[in-house]
């Protein structure tokens, strides 16, 4: 698998935001589709890329993604959220399904306790004008107590059920639950989330 | 129909997509009447969006590429229509609008002339239950599902259709229970819907005092009483 190329940040003049592109996406508009997925296509291969870890593995799972986005975009409510909560839902749970339908051979190959723990290692990768988001999202995990830190870790990046996060802490399922939620009322709250 | 544990602390856990999938259905069917849970997970969900978003990485002109040229292919699908509620009245309409959905979802499968038999029949049998004088139809939209149950107390038979509902998990399925106003859950077949999310099913027996259609997720095989939380009741009453 080729690394991926970086490609320059298309200026193509289409500055809807990414809630109006995908209100005409779902009317059938490949432009705006096309510009919607300038907009939104990097963060989709970042997060699939972060959950499966495999690149062309999770390349697949992103193009399914992106693809399901332009099926599904009538679906889509405004009223309901932003496109790119959205989005990023269909994403992650696309890649968690990815993770979990290949655990039974990953199992097999004894690599489920690395995958987390290779993980600091391959964050480097991203390009300038993230920084800002990195930086809201790690000063908000810090206002995390470990725990809920670990809880939501393992989860959203790891990948895993909150009964196997209850297992690999040694922690109870009620526990896990509550410092999932709890963590996510903080880290909603630092992030200035809405709502 | 046991009562869980505290079913609203896995609002963070399905927000990070921690939940297996049978707790995923159940839990989606509790945000639909719980609506202090379906705010906070839509605000959960904002904000795992963020922490996903923050992981961007260069696009690789293949996929690009790829992508545009794969929707040139793809059909849009159509929006969930909003909540429909019961209608018992005004017969005609809503059977027709129940039909055409029951043609919608009959026509999608294909092989095997034994099977469009059995498409037509059912096709036959709906339509002379919402022609029935007592007739009630019911739409509930259940996460991404939506469910219609049409049914004639009066002769005896109901039909229930699916449409975006996702496949049972594995080594599970669908069972239908017909509720009683004392409160038994009768067994009612099996609801099985397919790879393209459609499925349908007429339930026939006696419906005196049923006042409502129930669905659980059982073991292959069935379960002679509901093990497992329903994952939606409909009422039939008038």
């Amino acid at each position: 698998m080729a690394e991926p190329r970086l490609r320059p940040v298309p200026d193509v003049g289409d500055h809807r935001s990414p809630n109006e592109l995908l209100v005409a996406t779902a009317k059938g508009d490949t432009e705006a589709y096309a510009a919607l997925f300038d907009h939104v296509a990097p963060k989709v291969v970042g997060v699939c890329r972060r959950v499966v870890r495999d690149p062309a593995r999770s390349e697949e799972v992103a193009q399914e993604v992106l693809t399901e986005v332009w099926r599904s975009a009538k679906r889509f409510d405004p009223d309901k959220g932003s496109a790119m909560t959205w989005i990023m839902t269909i994403a992650h749970r696309r890649s968690v399904d990815c993770v979990r339908s290949v655990q039974a051979s990953r199992d097999r190959d004894e690599r489920v306790g690395h995958r987390d723990r290779e993980r600091a290692f391959d964050v480097v990768s991203e390009a300038v004008e993230t920084r800002e988001d990195h930086e809201r999202v790690r000063a908000a995990l810090e206002q995390l107590t470990d725990l809920q830190r670990e809880v939501v870790d393992l989860a959203y990046y790891g990948g895993h059920t909150y009964r196997e996060v209850a297992e690999m802490l040694d922690t109870p399922l009620g526990t896990v639950k509550t410092r999932m939620r709890d963590g996510l009322i903080r880290l909603r709250d630092a992030m200035g989330v809405e709502r | 129909m046991t009562p869980t544990d505290n079913i609203h602390t896995l609002s963070g856990a399905y927000a990070l997509d921690a939940l297996d999938d049978l707790e995923r259905v159940r839990f989606e069917a509790h945000m639909e009447t719980c609506y202090s849970c379906a705010e906070e997970v839509a605000s959960f969900q904002a904000t795992s969006a963020l922490l996903g978003g923050a992981e961007e990485l260069p696009v690789s002109s293949e996929l690009r590429s790829a992508v545009l040229d794969e929707i040139q292919h793809v059909r849009q699908v159509g929006p969930v229509t909003a909540r429909v509620t019961r209608v018992a009245p005004r017969l005609v309409s809503v059977a027709a609008a129940v039909l055409a959905v029951a043609v919608v979802s009959l026509s999608v499968v294909t092989a095997g002339l034994r099977r469009e038999v059995s498409e037509l029949e059912t096709y036959e049998e709906l339509a002379a239950i919402m022609q029935s004088e007592d007739a009630i139809t019911l739409t509930e939209q259940i996460g991404q599902a939506r469910l219609q149950v049409v049914a004639s107390p009066g002769s005896g038979a109901g039909a229930i259709l699916a449409n975006g509902m996702s496949e049972a998990p594995n080594g599970h399925a669908y069972q239908l229970w017909l509720i009683t106003d004392d409160d038994q859950a009768l067994p009612a077949g099996f609801l099985d819907v397919g790879e393209d999310g459609h499925g349908e099913y007429i339930m026939r027996g006696d419906m005196d005092g049923v006042v409502a259609v129930g669905i659980t997720v059982e073991p292959d095989g069935g379960s002679e009483a509901p093990t497992t939380t329903p994952i939606a009741v409909l009422p039939l009453t008038a």
